[in-house]
């Protein structure tokens, strides 16, 4: 006989005991657990949920992405346990927590760096919510690696009517407080990841997630080849430009690519190219098949690269993306 | 044992839905249909239609497919060009004549449904 515990966002750690051959999602619901559920074959995944211990069936996981299985994911319908495990409703909602700021930096004219207290565990790539005030927030990617650096990264662009950014910019000071709230998202490295060629392509503040994770990716010993591609409109939108040119020439697999729609006759950074961000990477990756995809930045952007990495051969399940939401104010 | 089963499952769902997906924005006759939805969740839909079409459990009802495919004024040309998606697909994957054609006439048997006729 196997027990679960089982949380829910109603009540903590009920155990219910499984009969022989019954699945986790058929022991809840006859437990008097309102589980979402649809076909219970292992396809729909409606009746998605979270393990936090480490020894859930594999079966239970087929289809997920990887990411979806390193944050412990499975399906109840196709998990079978043999031993108790804890498992809880998908996605548990993080407490909003209190975090000091402890460096702002400018990376270029309109790009902050905020730095602040590392309050919690977290997978680079993955975003948070900053909150200005109880009714104002908006979501920022995490750009620092846990395993090296004892603070969370966010770039911040300064938008004309922002009214997160500007204030951020303008009036927020080290030593301030700020309301956090995260981590979320399925946009980061995963293990299975190791020795697949990488492709990583962002436009704007769309490096913040991509820096946290190809650093990642180095430091977890990656070994297969990347490419990194960042789009601006002018050369000078780029930032970190310095810092990954020196990451390129520390670690041979990695290729960084400054793509600008124009460049300007005084610009003479020798690193950047004038090119249609499309035509280029095409150029530079025309075939995709066993690409591991990471793709950042604007929703445009996002949603047409995915359908050309597809295309060209990527797997959907190898595609991780993080659209931001064009927030003008 | 069902053709689902004889395939091999869920596990032959995920081998083929990307190729499937593929093959279907490949194809000038139905790509356009594609051009404006989420593509995860476009995923989804085309593994649950791959899990009905290969005799695996499913929810599908005539009157979901009806209701799914309603406004998008569908002919004969665009059944057409899924159909032969999904036996490229299956080809691709050497799924034998025999499941082929199981598979064909399950699909064939939302015809009228997904047309609304």
């Amino acid at each position: 006989m196997v027990a679960i515990n089982f949380t829910s966002e109603q009540e903590a750690n009920q155990q219910v005991e499984l009969e022989q051959g019954e699945t986790v999602l058929d022991g809840l619901l006859r437990a008097g657990h309102d589980i979402p559920y649809g076909c219970r074959a292992g396809v729909c995944q409606s009746c998605i949920m979270q393990c936090s211990s480490k020894n859930m069936p594999s079966q239970a996981q087929q289809g997920l992405k990887p990411a979806q299985k390193e944050l412990g994911y499975f399906l109840a319908c196709n998990c079978l346990p043999s031993e108790i495990m804890d498992v809880s409703t998908a996605v548990s909602k993080s407490e909003k927590v209190s975090a000091k700021i402890l460096e702002k930096t400018y990376l270029n004219n309109n790009v902050l760096r905020l730095r602040i207290d590392k309050v919690f565990d977290y997978k680079p790539g993955q975003f948070c919510t900053l909150w200005k005030n109880k009714t104002v927030s908006r979501c920022y990617s995490l750009a620092s690696i846990p395993q090296k650096e004892n603070f969370l990264e966010f770039h911040i662009k300064k938008l004309d009517k922002g009214q997160f950014s500007k204030w951020a910019h303008n009036d927020l000071q080290v030593g301030d407080s700020i309301g956090v709230q995260g981590p979320l998202g399925e946009c980061f490295y995963s293990y299975t990841d190791i020795s697949k060629p990488l492709f990583l392509a962002g436009i704007g503040t769309g490096l913040s997630p991509l820096y946290g994770v190809l650093r990642d990716a180095l430091e977890r010993g990656h070994n297969g080849n990347i490419n990194l591609v960042l789009g601006a409109k002018n050369a000078d939108d780029f930032y970190l430009v310095d810092d990954l040119l020196a990451l390129e020439r520390r670690y041979i697999q990695l290729n960084v690519h400054f793509v600008a729609q124009t460049l300007l006759k005084s610009d003479d950074n020798k690193h950047i190219v004038e090119a249609d961000i499309y035509e280029y990477i095409h150029q530079v990756v025309p075939d995709f098949k066993n690409q591991r995809v990471f793709l950042c930045g604007a929703d445009s952007f996002v949603k047409k690269m995915k359908r050309r990495c597809f295309m060209a051969g990527a797997n959907m399940p190898d595609i991780s993306a993080d659209a931001f939401l064009a927030f003008n104010q | 044992m069902s053709v689902y089963e004889s395939i091999g499952g869920a596990a032959a769902v995920d081998a083929a839905v990307d190729i499937f997906y593929r093959k279907v924005l490949s194809d000038d006759r139905i790509s356009h249909f594609f051009d404006d939805v989420d593509m995860d969740g476009m995923r989804a839909k085309q593994k649950s239609f791959l899990t009905m079409a290969f005799g695996g459990p499913n929810e599908y009802t005539g009157k979901d497919m009806r209701e799914a495919h309603k406004h998008m004024n569908l002919t004969e040309e665009h059944f057409t060009a899924v159909a032969e998606a999904l036996v490229g697909t299956l080809n691709e994957l050497e799924v034998p004549q025999e499941h082929i054609d199981e598979i064909v006439n399950i699909a064939v048997s939302v015809k009228d449904d997904v047309l609304n006729v």
